[in-house]
């Protein structure tokens, strides 16, 4: 029944993307399929269901609320650890000792937010509103145990001091910024250029900033505190560029290959170019050069 | 009720034999190996290396346990050396573990219970998959449960014989597929802890059985200390990576607070433990690895 209701709701979802999806698997299918097997079960009703089952699932994923996504990392797919690990026997306890009324409540609670999250597609990053009913679950869990009592509290005791060990674990890194994403905005490395610049920039000097950093331009007005209007923000080779009156910031990766327009055999800057200043931008495993030509 | 099963069985052998050798489409390299080295035995009596009537089977950087491929030869040699044949015994040892699970079903509660585990398992996208393979751990499963049935009504009907064919269920299983031999001692651990009481009651009775599989297991202990024998145990095992466990952060050393051994190799086993149980993993997406999985297609 949970099944039907869920592809039901499915139909009330558009297709445009399922539909895009099906037609480019009937073409690798119908080589080898008659196109009525394709179209009973390659579908794109049948394919936006499966589509939103699995985002609705993630949200239910053991490794996606407690570990970061593992095991599924192994496999590139990059999660955020939503929840302590301490936690989980509570919830499991919470899950199955709430009441009927106080179920009632939040199943509620868990299903106009799950319903939102399956009709409008939200993956599992954005389903935060999920938090409540993850945390009154553990809250009731611990609430049932300590009711107990005994020796059982002892184990608690246990539990508790690895859930603050996790805590401290965890905010520790945090605090030093070694658990953010590799592809995370909130890098230092903005500030650090921005200022450089302004140290160094000639009056009517035009500055040509690679899109290589990573969204570049809302940071650069931020630290300016002004529109960029002097600033450029593309891709660019400096060869091709005008040498008169510009700054260039670009980046080079860690591990270059011939095809940068900064690489040298000898792993130097090119002769033609003076580097002004360099920074490593250690997230995104990249040089970042401020320079100009000679 | 019987005809019902029949008719179950019936659907779990069509879904399990029906276009067997050409679908699933890709005919990968360890089922390759082990056909070829059926075949070879069938032929001259040695593997694909020239040593004969081996104990464990070397194929790449694996090694096969022996009891898949010595099975095999026989029907090599009635039907010939194709995909059909290679892949046969596990699509019918996938047909009887379903009849196994219906006998477990109804030995421990009815026999409604056994048709309606006999039907999940026959419709079952996992077991299908298997049984579709070539895959020696699909007939470990099978003679797993064939073990594990008798062991069940070895302790409610309490006949020695039962209690044979259960431990000769467990020990083949073992020359079957290498998780076997960590599975059946983890059981064999957890039955006796159990049952012990019991078991001491009628140690004499069971004690002639216990010699013969001991016989039997023999081989396979001494295998243990050979790298056919260790080789998959250290290649998959948590403890035995010498990668650096998930979470760790490159370019920083071990530390207690930032890169704690101990605790990311702890949450490294909790996961993986938790995800067999995890919703997804069991009605949405399966094994990530798309040579044990079919996309879109989980455990049930």
């Amino acid at each position: 029944v949970f099944s039907v209701v869920l592809f039901l709701i499915t139909f009330a979802v558009p297709l445009k993307e399922a539909a895009e999806r099906v037609n480019a698997e009937r073409g690798v299918v119908a080589k080898s399929f008659p196109s009525i097997v394709t179209k009973v079960f390659v579908n794109k009703y049948l394919e936006n269901y499966r589509e939103r089952n699995k985002i609705l699932f993630e949200n239910f994923d053991f490794g996606n609320l407690f570990f970061g996504g593992h095991p599924r990392e192994r496999w590139g797919v990059e999660d955020e650890q939503k929840l302590f690990l301490f936690l989980f026997p509570f919830i499991l306890i919470g899950f199955f000792k709430i009441g009927r009324t106080q179920g009632k409540f939040i199943f509620s609670l868990w299903l106009s937010s799950l319903s939102f999250l399956y009709l409008f597609s939200f993956r599992q990053s954005q389903t935060f509103i999920l938090i409540i009913p993850y945390i009154i679950l553990a809250s009731l869990g611990i609430l049932k145990v300590f009711e107990k009592g005994g020796g059982i509290k002892v184990i608690v005791f246990i539990v508790f001091i690895f859930g603050f060990y996790e805590m401290i674990f965890f905010g520790t890194r945090y605090c030093l910024g070694l658990n953010e994403s590799l592809f995370s905005p909130r890098r230092e490395i903005y500030e650090r250029v921005v200022n450089k610049v302004k140290d160094i920039l000639r009056p009517g000097e035009k500055v040509l900033i690679s899109t290589k950093l990573v969204d570049p331009e809302p940071f650069f007005n931020f630290y300016l505190k002004k529109n960029s209007t002097n600033y450029e923000f593309r891709d660019f080779k400096y060869w091709a560029e005008s040498k008169d009156n510009e700054l260039f910031i670009d980046v080079r990766s860690d591990n270059p290959n011939p095809s940068e327009p900064l690489y040298t055999t000898g792993g130097g800057w090119p002769n033609t170019i003076q580097v002004l200043s360099e920074f490593e931008d250690q997230g995104k495993k990249q040089k970042v050069v401020i320079y100009r030509i000679k | 009720m019987k005809k019902v099963l029949i008719l179950i069985l019936l659907l779990g052998a069509i879904l399990r034999l029906v276009c067997l050798g050409s679908i699933p489409m890709g005919f990968f390299r360890d089922e390759a190996a082990i056909g070829y080295n059926a075949y070879s035995i069938a032929k001259t009596g040695m593997d694909e290396f020239g040593v004969k009537f081996p104990l464990v089977f070397r194929s790449f950087e694996v090694f096969f346990l022996p009891l898949y491929i010595y099975l095999l030869v026989p029907i090599i040699k009635v039907l010939g050396l194709t995909v059909f044949s290679t892949r046969f015994l596990s699509a019918v040892s996938g047909v009887a573990a379903i009849y196994l699970v219906y006998l477990i079903a109804k030995e421990i509660w009815n026999e409604k219970a056994g048709i309606i585990s006999a039907f999940i398992l026959a419709i079952s996208p996992w077991h299908i998959f298997y049984s579709r393979g070539t895959f020696e751990g699909n007939l470990a499963l099978t003679l797993f449960t064939l073990g594990f049935y008798y062991w069940v009504i070895f302790l409610k009907k309490k006949k020695v014989l039962y209690f044979l064919i259960s431990t000769l269920g467990f020990a083949l299983s073992m020359y079957s597929y290498q998780a076997e031999r960590i599975v059946v001692p983890l059981f064999a651990l957890a039955a006796v802890l159990l049952g012990f009481r019991f078991l001491w009651r009628v140690k004499d009775k069971i004690l002639p059985s216990l010699v013969i599989v001991g016989i039997i297991l023999i081989p396979l202990f001494s295998l243990s200390f050979k790298a056919g024998g260790y080789h998959r145990a250290f290649g998959v095992s948590v403890f035995s990576q010498e990668e650096t466990p998930p979470g760790w952060i490159e370019d920083r050393g071990g530390s207690f607070l930032i890169n704690n051994t101990l605790y990311l190799r702890f949450r490294e086993i909790t996961s993986l433990y938790l995800s067999y149980f995890s919703p997804r993993n069991l009605f949405i997406e399966g094994d990530y690895d798309r040579e044990r999985s079919v996309e879109n297609f989980s455990v049930f």
